[in-house]
Order: structure tokens, then sequence, then C-alpha cells
């Protein structure tokens, strides 16, 4: 089979799927402000600048067009078809967007690979900055979405909801929260006082959720010389990035395994220790006097300031810091598929990110059995069956497995002879 | 409530503007002769203004001193300069500054918020903390994004729940922050030219201004000074020739920096062209697009520091780096220490 009828084959699975649900398909707030952007099967280029003034007429336009993805602007427009000068800017949801494509997890080295469009050399892991053979810079990636590296996404995901919430004070309403049906979550913060806001503005709450920029005597974190940390009375009277750096000091020195210490750039044999000694059931100042009470000999030098750096570190969200700056970000719609997996995007709400699983709440495309041709593919979970691995084999799949490894680029459709 | 001698202090605010409005003194008026001593004074202002960046805070005469302040935003938009604009709100907001800094709380309150809306309220004093009010973090963030220092960064406040805290004086610099581009934003360009005796102080005045009396107006040298790039540009520019890979932001900034310096788009594109797989036709129209032909008529700056930081693009920062806040800034800066040889384009 060539490309072009891979191509055809995902784009009559995801209008059957259409014709089926679009009634799920629910445009986000004030979508008649907003402009659209569509992807097809065909050339995968965007068609944007669309306007929807009704419900129904966004759910046919997809059902007819069938496109790969659908996605919507963050950004509100008195005009949303003109083109992006005479658009007329009125405000933009604050977005962000947690992608393990940006979290540095070992399974990728696994999972992931990529192919130099220019030369054709492969390799394992994410693509490199020029390719080795001929230096050229563009790559095509073949991504895999497994359990681990959206378990990192989540755990991003939990400590940026935590600091809206408990920092930027949006109350739990405020935030949408999305798994991308890929490797990723959204979230949008819907409140008309960060609408206005400009891309200068939000990049300090960017530098804020990320961690850059503390300054280490500013918050008053660090006691003189840098001989170990300065903390207060009592947990109650901090606030800032500074509670967050000392609960999670607080947290790992008085329940920490010696690996969580030796995370935080803790010596392993004062790690041992730490550990070896400890009562697990110590109250704050218990801890705090622990750590007052060791030796500086122990603590030498900038050691306490690079914990506390590396304590930053695992505290900040990693959130991609373009898309968040971007005050015209197109952002996927939810309810409809993602073109790299055949799954949805699905709202799950900041109660349930923890609870969540996209590997059988995501599903999009299930509707009977596909015969494919798989190249290779690792073993995976969905819908609660195990399958492969695989290896230059034919298969009959349920369509959700059968559609993730055509999307995924691991597999052809079989079609019967016509 | 505010009293005429506040309204003196601030002729910015909403307040100031509806007592003036009141008074319903028409534009003929003023030029009759009866209110010389306002337009006197409205001319000082820009005076000072040009000479010390601050207009001064005190006064003779309370309600010359209020309606010399609209006088002098009508003759700051007639003189049609975004320098003397810039520079009048700056000065026109430390004078402001001068007197908010020893302001009585609920003043300063009522201020922020009936003429800027901010969501703000003095916050109960507890043993030893030095925080005096709540501000909320958009009000914080639109006025501190501005101000270089590291305390005033967002991530080394106390943050909590939605409100800064800060004492008064850092409430009263922020105001100053929201009252130069308040200001500024509202010299407009004139829509009508004025009568006769106005437009003689008007010409007078561009005349002054304009033969730089009292401040010299630096700019571009002529030729591009590879040595005078900052660190973060330098990078670029090595990861460019070397056939790494650039990141969007990167390309930008480097293309955004080397048409402010004046390299020709031309060169650019060969530049581009040779170091990377892209095809000119591609290359030419993002460096077009980028330097103000092609699509769009705005003419890009590069990102300032703040926003290469954020986005991993500051690297080995030097000693010049901590003064400045714009990296075309630190190339001005180099190449005028450099010597004046290299002229002004």
């Amino acid at each position: 089979m060539t490309s072009v009828s891979v191509d055809q084959f995902l784009e009559e699975k995801f209008r059957e799927y259409y014709r089926k649900n679009s009634h799920r398909i629910m445009p986000p707030e004030k979508f008649e402000k907003r402009e659209f952007g569509f992807i097809y099967f065909k050339n995968r280029v965007m068609v944007r600048h669309r306007q929807f003034t009704s419900v129904s007429d966004l759910r046919k336009f997809i059902t007819d067009s069938a496109p790969s993805d659908v996605y919507y602007s963050t950004a509100y427009y008195s005009k949303p078809e003109e083109e992006m000068e005479q658009k007329g800017w009125l405000g933009a949801d604050l977005v962000f967007d947690i992608d393990a494509d940006h979290i540095p997890t070992p399974c990728k080295e696994t999972h992931d690979q990529w192919t130099c469009k220019k030369c054709g050399r492969s390799g394992k892991g994410g693509a490199p900055q020029v390719c080795p053979s001929c230096n050229g810079d563009r790559f095509d990636d073949r991504t895999w979405i497994c359990g681990f590296c959206i378990k990192e996404a989540k755990n991003e995901t939990l400590k940026l909801a935590d600091m809206l919430i408990e920092d930027y004070g949006f109350s739990r309403k405020d935030l949408k929260v999305f798994f991308t049906g890929h490797r990723g979550y959204h979230v949008h913060v819907m409140s008309d006082t960060i609408q206005s806001l400009s891309s200068d503005e939000r990049k300090e709450i960017v530098d804020y959720v990320l961690g850059i920029g503390i300054d280490l005597d500013e918050i008053d974190v660090l006691q003189e010389n840098s001989v170990r940390p300065s903390l207060p009375e009592s947990l109650e009277e901090t606030r800032g990035w500074k509670r967050r750096i000392i609960h999670k000091l607080i947290d790992v020195f008085g329940k920490g395994t010696p690996e969580e210490l030796v995370g935080l750039g803790v010596k392993r044999s004062v790690a041992k220790m730490v550990t070896q000694e400890r009562d697990p059931s110590l109250q704050y100042e218990d801890v705090r006097n622990m750590i007052y009470g060791l030796e500086s000999r122990t603590m030498a030098g900038r050691s306490w300031e690079k914990v506390i750096n590396r304590t930053i570190e695992n505290c900040s969200a990693r959130v991609d810091t373009v898309v968040t700056t971007d005050v015209h970000r197109l952002i996927r719609t939810k309810e409809t598929l993602n073109g790299r997996t055949g799954m949805r995007t699905v709202e799950i709400g900041v109660d349930n990110i923890e609870s969540f699983d996209p590997f059988n709440q995501a599903l999009g495309i299930t509707d009977g059995e596909t015969t494919i041709e798989v190249d290779e593919a690792p073993q995976f979970n969905l819908g609660g069956t195990t399958f492969g691995p695989y290896r230059k084999q034919r298969a009959t799949l349920p369509a959700e497995a059968a559609v993730l490894l055509i999307c995924k680029g691991k597999a052809r459709p079989v079609i019967a002879n016509v | 409530m505010l009293t005429t001698t506040d309204l003196a202090k601030y002729p910015f605010t909403i307040e100031a503007s509806e007592y003036v409005k009141s008074l319903r003194i028409g534009i003929d008026e003023l030029a009759s002769g009866s209110y010389d001593s306002i337009l006197d004074r409205a001319e000082e202002r820009i005076r000072e203004s040009e000479k010390d960046a601050l207009v001064s805070p005190d006064w003779q005469d309370t309600n010359v001193e209020i309606l010399s302040y609209p006088t002098a935003i009508m003759f700051v938009s007639q003189l049609m300069n975004d320098r003397i604009t810039r520079r009048y709100a700056l000065s026109e907001s430390k004078r402001a500054y001068e007197h908010l800094r020893n302001e009585n709380p609920e003043k300063m309150l009522e201020i922020a918020k009936n003429t800027f809306g901010w969501k703000t309220t003095s916050q109960e004093r507890r043993d030893g903390a030095r925080f005096e009010c709540s501000i909320h973090f958009t009000d914080y963030i639109r006025n501190a994004k501005n101000i270089r220092d590291s305390r005033w960064k967002l991530v080394n406040r106390l943050l909590d729940h939605g409100v800064v805290s800060a004492t008064w004086e850092e409430a009263a610099r922020l105001l100053e922050e929201e009252i130069q581009h308040k200001v500024y934003s509202r010299i407009r360009p004139p829509s009508k030219t004025f009568p006769e005796p106005l437009m003689e102080r008007i010409k007078n005045l561009r005349q002054e201004v304009d033969t730089g009396k009292y401040v010299s107006f630096t700019g571009m040298p002529k030729v591009v000074v590879s040595e005078a790039m900052p660190p973060c540009v330098k990078a670029l520019n090595q990861m460019l020739s070397s056939k790494k890979h650039l990141s969007h932001m990167g390309r930008f900034t480097l293309t955004t920096f080397l048409l402010n310096v004046g390299v020709n788009r031309d060169d650019l594109v060969k530049m581009f062209r040779e170091a990377t797989d892209f095809s000119e036709r591609l290359t030419r129209y993002q460096v077009e697009h980028i330097g103000g032909s092609k699509g769009v008529k705005t003419r890009y700056l590069p990102p300032k520091c703040d926003t290469l930081k954020t986005h991993g693009l500051c690297v080995n920062p030097d000693n010049l780096c901590k003064e400045i806040r714009h990296p075309l800034t630190y190339y001005r800066r180099r190449v005028f220490r450099r010597g004046g040889d290299v002229g002004e384009r």
C-alpha cells in the first residue's frame, strides 16, 4: 500500500468516528469569538482563520472534512476570520502545555526514534540537534506513548495545578485540565482576571512556574554564608517559592528515602546517615533541628546551595515556555481525535489528574477489528488488553490498537483485494 | 476623598480630570492671555523633564498646578516626538512618586483603585512582618515587569492565593510605573492645530528640544561592529555557522538582532542558506517578514534579556549584561564605549 492510502484509511476511520460521535464535541466558551484551525491527513497543512457561530456548524464541518486534528485559538477576537493583524485581539485564556516531549525520561531511549529527513539516518531516543551524518536539522520523530512518560507528565501537571490554586489563588472551577490524546496535558485558566495579560506578563507567570530567576538571598532561604537553610519557626509562616522549597526539604529530610535525598544533591554518605538514625514520625521542629544539627563539614562549601537549587528544579512544573507566552496560540479541541494516536482529547477535571487513566479513558476509535501489517512495536496496554510486542508480522487487532499503531507509523492497514 | 491639594499632587487621577472638566475652560480662553501662568507652568513641566528627567514636585498655585498638567500633555502631543513623550511620561511619574512615597496609605489605595482599577487591600500587620498591603498578582506583574532588580521579580515575592505582599513604599514604586504608562498613552498625535499664541509657544519649545539643548540622542552606528554583539547573539551566530540546530526563538532573536544593527537582508538570507538546509524561498520569506516588508508592517525587535532567559537563550552573561536589559542596548553601549569612530546612522 502506498502512504496515500494510509492517509485515506485514517481519514475514513476518523470520519466514521465523527459520524457517530460528533455530538460529543463541545466547543469552548465564547467559541464564536475564536479562530479554529484544522490539520488534514492529506497534506498535513494547517487550515486556519475559520470562525463558527453555531455548535452544529462546527460538528458538521468536522464530520464532513474529517481532519486529523482540530484546534481553536486561546485568544478571543472581534473578527476571527481576518488575517492576524486585522483580527482585533480581545484577550486570551491562560494556557499551559505539559508534554513528555519536554521531560527527559529514560524510557525514550527504548521507545522513541528519529530519522533524518535529509540522509535517512536514524537512531533511538529523542532527535539530536543535528544529524551526526549530514548535519541536517530536520527529522521525522517516531515517538511512542508509554505509561512512564505519561506518569511523569502527570506529576508535572499536579505541581502546576497546586501552584495555580495555592499561589495564584485560582479556584478549582477556574482550571480546566485536559489529556491531549498523546503524551501530555493542557491546563486552561478560564478567568476574566487573566484574559488581558500581555505576553510579557504571561512570561512572568512562566518564570514563576519554572522557578526561573529565583534569588536565594532575596527569598531568604539560605542563612548567611550559605552554611545552612533558613527555616522558620513554623511551616505556616512561609509563602510563595520559599514555602515550596522548605516543604520539600522538610518532606525529604523527614521522610524521604536515601535515593530521594541523593536526588536533591545530598551526598550518598550523608543521605545514609540521615535516614539511618531517623524516627519515621518526626514533626517539623524535629526535622528542623536535625537539619540544623548536621555538622558543617558533612554539608560543606556550597552543599546547601546545591541542594536548594535541586529542590527548586524538583518543585518546578515543566511547562512549555512558548505555549503560555503566545497570546495567539491554537490548542486542541475537547472530544476531538488526536491524529498522532486516534485517541481523544479529554477534559479530566482538576481533581482527577491522578486517577485518570488515558489508556482506558481516552480511547477514541473503538469499532470493530482491523488487520494490519506491523513493522515493529513494543508491548503496550490499551483498553485493559495487553498487545505485542510485534515485529514484522500481520495481526488482527481491535480498532483502537490498530489505529494507534497506524497513526504512529508502525503499521499499515491490510485491505482485502477489491 | 481627594482634596484640591491632592489633585495638584496627582493631576493624572480621574478625580483631577473631572475637576478640570468642571472648570470648562476652552482652548480659546486658554490662549487669551488671562491664563498665561498655566501655560508657563505647562512649558516648565516639559523643560524640567528634558533637563532633569523629573517634573518638580513643588508648586506655587494649586489651580495652576492642576491645569498645567493637561496643558503640558497637549503641548507634548503637538511636539510629536516619541523620545520627548517617553521622557515626559517618566518625569511626571517620578514627580508623583515623590509625593506617593510619603502619602497616607488610605489615599494611595484610593488612587490605585479609582484611577488604575487595582484590586488591593491594606494588610493587617503581623508582628515583625514588613508588609503593609496586598496587591493582586495581575496588577503586580503589569508594573513590576519593567523594574530590573531581582527583588521585584514575581518568583522572589511572597505570592499567596493571588496576592503579592508589598510595603507601601513598594506600592508607590509600582504606581509610578502605572502612572508613566498612563501619561505615555494619553499623548496621541494631535487632531487639530491650536490658536496662534499656543502654536507660538509650541514652536519655541520644539526649537529648544530639537536643537538638542538638553539631551543628545544616540542611535545605531553606521557599520556593523561584530565584536560589540552580546554573548547571547554571539552564541547563536556561532551555532548557526557551525550548523547546529537553532530553535524558532533562537532564529527569531538572531534575525531581528542582525536586521536591527543594520545587516542587510540579502546577506542574512545568504548566512542562513549556507548554514542550514532551509530553502532560499522560505528563508527569504521569514527574513523579510521579520524585517517588515512582507505581510506585516511591523518591524520586529529582538526579545529583551528577560525573555531570552525564559526560553533558555541567555548564555555566558558578562558584566555589561548586568547593566542592561535588552541585547540592542548592550550593542549600543559597547560600540559607543569603544570610541566615537563609527559615527551615527
